[in-house]
């Protein structure tokens, strides 16, 4: 009788020992994937107030997880997080170059561009041909007096019928 | 696109809604 309550006594604490450590490897297990989300969403915080500037942002993650060798503001940044929280700003706009500069450099090598009124004189100078390049359903509903209709998908089958030696003005809409 | 010996071709800033809003001519009609 002394002997098999002896048994179940161990066999008891052994299950006990073996729910504890259950219990145990869950909650480091939680806790391992708490600390893994609290770590991301700082890092997508900064990437969402960073709209404007994304590879830039890139960069300022890297030198935030390792220390900078060049920059002394990346150095100060991995030893404080309220650092780490406002350095990328700072860094993204000194580096970054301002948004206009890229919008108006690949069209402006194109074509010149004339205004309305310049347009109107060159007319009345004669030697200009105005090309209208909307569809022809667009140039039948109104055009500039004396343009040619030239769809754009068909410029180039129809360069022959462009007047040599004149200058050409297109406009669409 | 070979050019055909046009090179000179400029473009209107404003398109169509830039000359109308000036009220200079204009005319209707089909493809000449």
């Amino acid at each position: 009788m002394a002997k098999q309550t002896h048994a179940e006594n161990q066999s008891n604490s052994s299950r006990n020992t073996l729910i504890v450590m259950t219990l145990g490897a869950l909650l480091v297990a939680g806790l391992v994937g708490w600390a893994l989300t609290r770590t991301v969403e700082p890092a997508t915080s900064v990437m969402a107030g960073q709209e404007q500037f994304p590879t830039t942002t890139v960069a300022t993650n890297t030198s935030s997880s390792t220390p900078a060798v060049s920059d002394p503001n990346a150095t100060t940044s991995t030893l404080s997080p309220i650092a780490s929280s406002t350095s990328p700003v700072t860094f993204t706009s000194d580096t970054a170059p301002p948004p206009s500069e890229h919008s108006q450099s690949p069209e402006k090598a194109a074509v010149d561009r004339i205004s309305a009124e310049d347009l109107r004189e060159r007319i009345n100078g004669g030697n200009t041909v105005v090309v209208d390049v909307r569809d022809a359903g667009s140039y039948a509903q109104g055009h500039i007096a004396g343009a040619i209709s030239m769809p754009f998908a068909s410029v180039e089958a129809q360069l022959d019928a462009i007047p040599k030696g004149k200058q050409i003005v297109t406009y669409c809409t | 696109m070979k050019n055909k010996g046009i090179t000179n071709v400029a473009a209107l800033y404003g398109g169509l809604d830039a000359w109308r809003a000036l009220g200079y001519p204009m005319a209707t009609g089909a493809t000449q």
